[in-house]
């Protein structure tokens, strides 16, 4: 509704703004007269509890109501001069179209309207409260920063900002959600992205309709290739530094107003098993825990799998010694291993779930229930043997140690078909199900970015992390303009 | 500059390109190939292995010739152009069929070793039916996936091939000895009992095209022998160190016994472990030959996708690889087969070349 051409009444222009935004909410209109004897009327216009009030009454009201000494008669562009002389508030600038004038309510800024004119002052007062920012609960690093993105999109968009300062971080508003309209703001580094790659995930976003985006997850959902997937397509984290770093190599971050937990595109399998830690410890450290890791997820996967193998198809290959405890463990339990091993992971899966959801006191009395006395009374009443046990339980500790919930999850999940190969086919069935695993992850693609490769040219940083001098090239499988990421600084002598 | 390979483009790397060679050349005969080689050059076999080497690298030079001057078109092509249409599909239906047999004996190999070595409670049928399925997904999916899982499963190569790196603790040399006793003559005779085993680098000459950089053509080629022969020399010079040239000869699949040096407390043989690896080398493999046949049917019936040969495959696959039987007869097929392929294969592959290049200019760009 452009209204710029014609003449304006104020009372048109509140009733329009007040019919755009909506009868039932908080906006506040509040009259004012600038000047002394042949006044000005005007009105401001704001949403309770999205501006800061105080800094409505210092910087807008107080000025125009009580220091206004001139005529405005005959004045042409007062709104400009206004805006110049008498609101002191740095983000001022004047609008035509009114429907950015509602947005920028909703946003929490404040709108000056004045008598006969058909422009509108805006005034960036935006405030509300948030939480303040702290260290994010889930991802903890020992020595890296203690800051964690927090629910407001300016606030995160600062925190990057901050830490990128070249002039090629570019960022891009989207507004998502018919109802909802929340602000996506997607951030990259102009010169490194791949533009083919940028305007997929644009024009992805651009095709989203949906009626409310209430979380990253939900974006991420509303753009993913694979929807039935079991594992996570897109990694997200609440640490500006992670992000700051997978930006420089080239991806797209998503900002979402409203959620902590900002994700980056495009994502690859092996990013799950990276922590910020890894970069800041030693380089041998950082090898053995990736070590530790991968060798975590062959564990869940396939050690209870092969228990039931051993046990059930290849008992000469158990050494003697061991079997003799293994049969006198067994003797009177009637459940086949793979029915008492299926329950027992079944089992945990039911305490782990519990111990996530309940609160932390709650908690507590469920991991003594659950851990020490279901496993106890589970032993004597002779339901699985204490090797069972054994199995099922290191295999969820090691699970533990897949850092990103969502890929423990995916990864816990392929037990049970893990299982159930073992039990029909013995080991052929373990090496089926492997190798259906990888072939699947390789057949996977991400906008067009294989999910799962490891070109040799990466392999600085995927299961070993080279000294970061060494790191002079960007990551290979992330398309990107810009392949060297740095000069070889140290040259030859010093490797 | 990187840019994201899409789906239209379907290319591969370098690096997948030399692995994709690596793995369909390396399969089940790998577990054998000291045998055959040693019936004729004994304790000198390894000397055999390494002269073997000439056939693919004969194969990669035609195929760089042929990359030269046709880098778009695969061999089935320019068969055609040069023998025409019926002549040529006759000929490119028979070098198809070879890696239909060689897919048909992989799998019949698999199967008899993995179910002596491990799975003994499983029948034959089991095995193929259920093994096929992984192997025609990867196929199915197409060469990127292909190229991908070749990538990934090298690295688990190096282990195996690391593995016997214990038997060196227990052979002993004098089974090498004396290096060239066995006399020059049958050094080269040796060497072409080896057809079999450095057969599948004709797959060159059909995925070519698929190449990011061409000019890499040759490197790759050079490279992917090498890492092919050192692995057959290693694995044969391995079990004459070890078992000797004499002992060696009583087993089935000789290479197998390498695993005994390794001794892990929790398992009694670790010659189980050994197989589990090497299925994962062999599937790769199988899904490679899977890929080839299946592509190649598609290039030459364009109207079917390549996506359709291989599920119309699947079962034909189950039935010529279950027609093989036992280890022994599969290996007398097997060896009589092979080397009027490899005939056939060379004879094809020059020929083609010889045309192209006598022709140059000439009718074949008409046809």
């Amino acid at each position: 509704m452009q209204l710029s051409s014609k003449k304006c009444s104020l009372n048109d222009n509140i009733n329009n703004i007040k019919k755009l935004l909506g009868t039932q909410n908080e906006t506040v209109i509040r009259n004012l007269i600038i000047g002394r004897e042949n006044y000005l009327e005007a009105a401001i216009i704001y949403m309770d509890g999205l501006a800061k009030k105080d800094m409505i009454d210092r910087d807008i009201l107080n000025p125009l109501m009580l220091h206004v000494s001139e005529d405005f008669i005959n004045m042409k562009n007062i709104e400009e001069y206004i805006c110049k002389k008498y609101i002191a508030v740095s983000n001022t600038y004047v609008e035509t179209d009114i429907n950015k004038v509602v947005d920028n309510i909703k946003r929490g800024k404040t709108i000056l309207l004045v008598k006969d004119s058909c422009n509108f002052i805006i005034i960036d007062t935006t405030g509300g409260v948030y939480r303040a920012i702290t260290e994010p609960e889930n991802e903890i690093a020992l020595r890296g920063p203690r800051e964690g993105f927090i629910e407001n999109l300016e606030t995160n968009v600062s925190m990057l900002r901050r830490r990128i300062k070249d002039k090629n971080l570019a960022t891009e508003k989207f507004v998502l959600g018919r109802r909802s309209q929340t602000d996506l703001v997607i951030m990259y580094i102009d010169d490194i992205v791949d533009k083919e790659f940028l305007q997929e995930i644009k024009d992805k976003i651009n095709a989203i309709d949906i009626d409310s985006l209430t979380e990253t997850s939900v974006l991420e959902q509303c753009m993913e290739e694979h929807p039935y997937s079991i594992f996570p397509q897109v990694i997200g984290t609440e640490r500006p530094e992670v992000v700051e770093s997978k930006l420089l190599e080239g991806k797209i971050a998503c900002i979402l107003s409203g959620t902590p937990y900002v994700t980056t595109y495009p994502t690859t399998f092996i990013e799950f098993f990276q922590t910020p830690e890894d970069y800041l410890g030693r380089v041998i450290q950082t090898f053995l825990t990736r070590m530790i890791r991968i060798i975590a997820v062959f564990i869940v996967v396939s050690f209870p799998a092969i228990y039931i193998t051993l046990i059930k198809f290849n008992q000469e290959l158990i050494p003697i010694d061991y079997i003799k405890s293994l049969i006198q463990s067994r003797k009177g339990i009637s459940l086949s291993p793979f029915m008492s091993l299926l329950g027992m992971q079944i089992n945990l899966e039911l305490m782990r779930e519990g111990a996530l959801r309940m609160p932390t006191k709650i908690g507590q009395s469920l991991s003594i229930v659950g851990g020490i006395i279901i496993g106890d009374a589970a032993l004597k009443a002779k339901v699985v043997s204490s090797s069972t046990l054994l199995i099922a339980g290191i295999s969820v500790v090691a699970s533990f140690a897949i850092s990103y919930y969502q890929m423990s999850v995916s990864i816990r999940l392929l037990v049970y078909p893990m299982l159930i190969l073992a039990n029909w086919l013995g080991i052929l069935g373990i090496v089926i199900g492997w190798f259906s695993i990888l072939a699947y992850l390789c057949s996977m693609e991400n906008f067009g970015v294989p999910y799962f490769s490891f070109p040799s040219s990466d392999m600085k940083d995927i299961f070993i992390r080279v000294p970061i001098w060494k790191m002079n090239k960007r990551p290979e499988v992330i398309p990107h303009n810009d392949p060297i990421r740095q000069s070889d600084f140290r040259g030859d002598k010093n490797k | 500059m990187i840019k994201i390979n899409k789906a239209k483009d379907t290319l591969l790397t370098p690096n997948q390109f030399t692995l994709t060679l690596k793995s369909i050349m390396v399969g089940i005969e790998i577990m054998s190939i000291p045998n055959f080689v040693m019936k004729v050059s004994k304790q000198d076999a390894w000397i055999s292995i390494l002269l073997g080497a000439v056939y693919p690298i004969y194969l990669v030079i035609i195929a760089n010739f042929l990359c030269k001057k046709f880098p778009k078109d695969n061999i089935l092509v320019l068969s055609k152009k040069c023998f025409g249409n019926f002549l040529g599909s006759i000929l490119n239906f028979i070098f198809i069929s070879f890696f239909l047999l060689s897919l048909t004996a992989e799998l019949a190999g698999y199967s008899n070793v993995f179910r002596v070595y491990a799975v003994t409670f499983l029948k034959n049928y089991q095995v193929l039916l259920t093994v096929l399925i992984p192997i025609a997904f990867v196929s199915y999916k197409g060469i990127k996936t292909l190229g991908r899982i070749n990538e990934v499963g090298f690295y688990l190569t190096i282990c195996l091939i690391i593995f016997p790196v214990g038997i060196l603790a227990y052979g002993s040399f004098l089974n090498l000895m004396p290096v060239f006793g066995s006399g020059f003559k049958n050094i080269v005779k040796g060497s072409t009992y080896t057809g079999f085993a450095y057969s599948g680098m004709e797959i060159i000459f059909l995925i070519y095209p698929f190449l990011q950089d061409r000019k890499k053509l040759l490197k790759c080629g050079f490279v992917n022998t090498a890492i092919v022969t050192f692995i057959y020399v290693w694995v044969t010079f391995g079990t004459i160190f070890y078992l000797g040239v004499d002992s060696s000869q009583k087993y089935l699949w000789p290479v197998i016994t390498l695993a005994d040096s390794i001794k892990v407390p929790v398992i009694n043989s670790f010659r189980y472990i050994f197989v589990t690896l090497f299925s994962l080398v062999e599937f790769k493999c199988i899904s490679t030959y899977y890929f080839a046949v299946s592509y190649g049917l598609n290039q030459s019936i364009k109207k079917v996708s390549a996506k359709t040969f291989t599920i119309l495959l699947y079962p034909i696959i189950i039935i010529i690889s279950m027609l093989y039987g036992n280890p022994t007869n599969c290996r007398y097929y097997v060896n009589n087969l092979a080397p009027v392929y490899i005939i056939f294969n060379l004879i094809y592959v020059s020929i083609v070349a010889a045309l192209i290049y006598f022709k140059r200019g000439g009718n074949y760009k008409k046809t």
